[in-house]
């Protein structure tokens, strides 16, 4: 993970715009980088062993905060964007102090209802988040010079950044002493209190990281889409990033994430023509991966190659 | 004053009375053991003293301080740490990985500093390898560093929970029958490292194990439970000649060749 190759993708996507500013294909980029980015968070949860199936609640409270404080609070979008990640953070904490007390599928079970809890907040609060009819009219992210956001390209940007950003950080977490404390207490929540570790301040710490950059995400999509609305928080849209992510393979954290959400998320879009089959060609990908790549599309590489150099090795046995 | 002073502990799991007034003291620089037959209390009272059960009532005072009601994590940096009678591991990591996390206090690695990868954090990192590395080479384990925990054999899984323990660098070290499963070798070995661990590192050693011939040879004081209650107490020669002991434990024949108690 840490060879300079990984990369070199960077700087390429940088250069796409070049090559075409066809709305049709820079949307499908920017949905896979808002994607990734949320895939990313919940693979950082799950890295201490807590499965989320709620990333969107804090998707969703990011872009309600953010909004608020554009529209509201007349904040510079480039402040409010950062804010907006602020308050979801503490919001999750105070949420989550209490939730982490739950294990496992119980927990799992508290984020899907957080997400369903927050879609209902957002669509009962009319005064404030604008009910279920929701925002509309969000306006375009402050102007710096000549990139005033007219144009797809220039979000295309700001996606990009916004993902490169996390994964830069969430890179960081996973091979750094924080990463390596949530793997220990996964791998064994007893053993770890007993060499002194708090395990709750770390999966506290998790689940706040996580939250701060899905809602950036969420910040990022208010004034893409120009509208939000309850339905942000969807669960569906949760239960597609954990996929993404165990499809990927939940032992890479950044790189399970990515070729998860690429992946999965790419090959059902070349599949537009037959609309209707979309789902069903979803449903064959992950049913392919659980049975042949146990450990996630990131492993097929590694794979390929043990059968390749590996023959004549095994032969010799 | 002593170093672990456990003070009229009771214990009760609904109406099964599990420890019932029990007074417990171990000094700095002592071995004492904890025998008793099966289900006496002596898991039960390790699970009390790091904080995993509350106790119904009692205190347990460690080095001056309070310890009772504090959490897990915060008694092991006060200077306890333990080994688990069912080996305990971070078994998806290596035999190195998990000596490393064993120094996870006393490293001193901030999670923002090595976050930012400093200078300084580089170097406890080093300094922190260095030490797991010294401690594996007193085990005879250094070869097998990058072996994953789970795929080690049972003994030395047994042996790296004691490495585990040991590089908390703790005052006071609780075993749990760290014998248990071993075979001849492996038992010296371990009894070795519980001799180096009390004569090098000055770490205070109370020890729950069922194997008679190395608890007598091994500790300064025996403390026998049975059904949660202190039924003896002493240096280990009077132990083995007082006749509750005897009756409820050691049985008539426990100094057979074998050497092992008659354990119900």
């Amino acid at each position: 993970m840490g060879k300079w190759w990984w990369w070199v993708p960077i700087p390429v996507l940088f250069l796409i715009p070049v090559f075409t500013q066809d709305g049709y294909y820079l949307g499908i980029a920017i949905t896979c980088f808002i994607y990734i980015v949320l895939t990313l968070t919940f693979m950082l949860m799950m890295q201490v062993g807590l499965l989320s199936l709620g990333q969107c609640a804090f998707y969703a409270i990011g872009a309600y905060a953010c909004t608020l404080l554009v529209m509201k609070a007349k904040l510079c979008y480039w402040l409010a964007l950062p804010l907006g990640g602020s308050i979801t953070m503490a919001i999750t904490a105070l949420i989550f102090i209490p939730v982490l007390r739950t294990r496992g599928l119980f927990f799992a079970i508290m984020t899907l209802c957080i997400s369903a809890i927050v879609a209902q907040i957002a669509g009962n609060w009319e005064s404030l988040l604008g009910g279920h009819s929701g925002i509309k009219a969000i306006p375009k992210p402050t102007a710096i010079g000549t990139i005033d956001f007219s144009s797809r390209v220039h979000y295309y940007f700001l996606a990009l950044i916004i993902m490169v950003v996390t994964i830069v950080v969430m890179a960081r977490l996973a091979r750094s002493h924080f990463g390596i404390t949530l793997r220990l207490i996964r791998d064994n929540e007893s053993l770890a209190q007993h060499v002194g570790i708090n395990p709750f301040r770390y999966k506290l710490m998790a689940v706040s990281i996580a939250s701060f950059f899905a809602a950036l995400a969420g910040g990022f999509y208010a004034p893409y889409a120009k509208y939000i609305h309850p339905e942000v928080s969807s669960i569906w849209d949760s239960l597609y990033v954990q996929i993404y992510g165990i499809a990927g393979g939940l032992g890479y954290p950044i790189g399970g994430a990515i070729a998860g959400t690429v992946v999965l998320k790419i090959i059902p879009e070349l599949m537009r023509v037959a609309q209707i089959y979309q789902p069903m060609f979803f449903g064959a990908i992950l049913i392919i991966v659980v049975l042949f790549l146990p450990h996630g599309l990131v492993s097929l590489p590694g794979l390929i190659k043990e059968r390749w150099s590996g023959r004549s090795e095994r032969l010799g046995h | 004053m002593p170093l672990l002073k456990v003070s009229d502990m009771t214990k009760t799991f609904g109406g099964l009375q599990a420890l019932t007034n029990l007074n417990i003291s171990v000094e700095e620089g002592e071995i004492v053991s904890l025998i008793g037959p099966n289900g006496s209390g002596k898991t039960t009272l390790f699970n009390v003293i790091t904080g995993v059960y509350r106790p119904t009532s009692g205190r347990v005072i460690f080095n001056g301080d309070d310890i009772t009601y504090l959490k897990t994590y915060e008694i092991i940096r006060k200077g306890i740490s333990r080994v688990f009678q069912t080996t305990s591991l971070f078994l998806n990591g290596t035999v190195l990985q998990n000596v490393i996390a064993g120094s996870y206090i006393f490293s001193g690695i901030r999670s923002f500093e090595d976050f930012l990868n400093t200078p300084s954090t580089q170097h406890k990192r080093q300094a922190r390898e260095e030490r797991a590395l010294e401690i594996l080479r007193s085990l005879h384990m250094v070869p097998l560093k990058d072996v994953a925990a789970t795929n080690l054999p049972y003994g030395s899984q047994r042996l790296l929970s004691l490495a585990i323990a040991r590089s908390i660098q703790p005052k006071l070290m609780l075993l749990d029958e760290p014998l248990t499963g071993m075979n001849p070798s492996e038992k010296a070995e371990t009894i070795d490292l519980i001799r180096q661990m009390y004569e090098k590192d000055k770490i205070t050693i109370l020890l729950v194990e069922h194997d008679m011939r190395s608890v007598m040879d091994l500790s300064d004081r025996i403390v026998v439970l049975n059904f949660g209650e202190k039924i003896a107490e002493g240096p280990p020669e009077v132990i083995r000649d007082n006749p509750k002991v005897v009756e409820c434990y050691l049985g008539g024949r426990w100094v057979s060749d074998k050497g092992r108690g008659n354990v119900a």
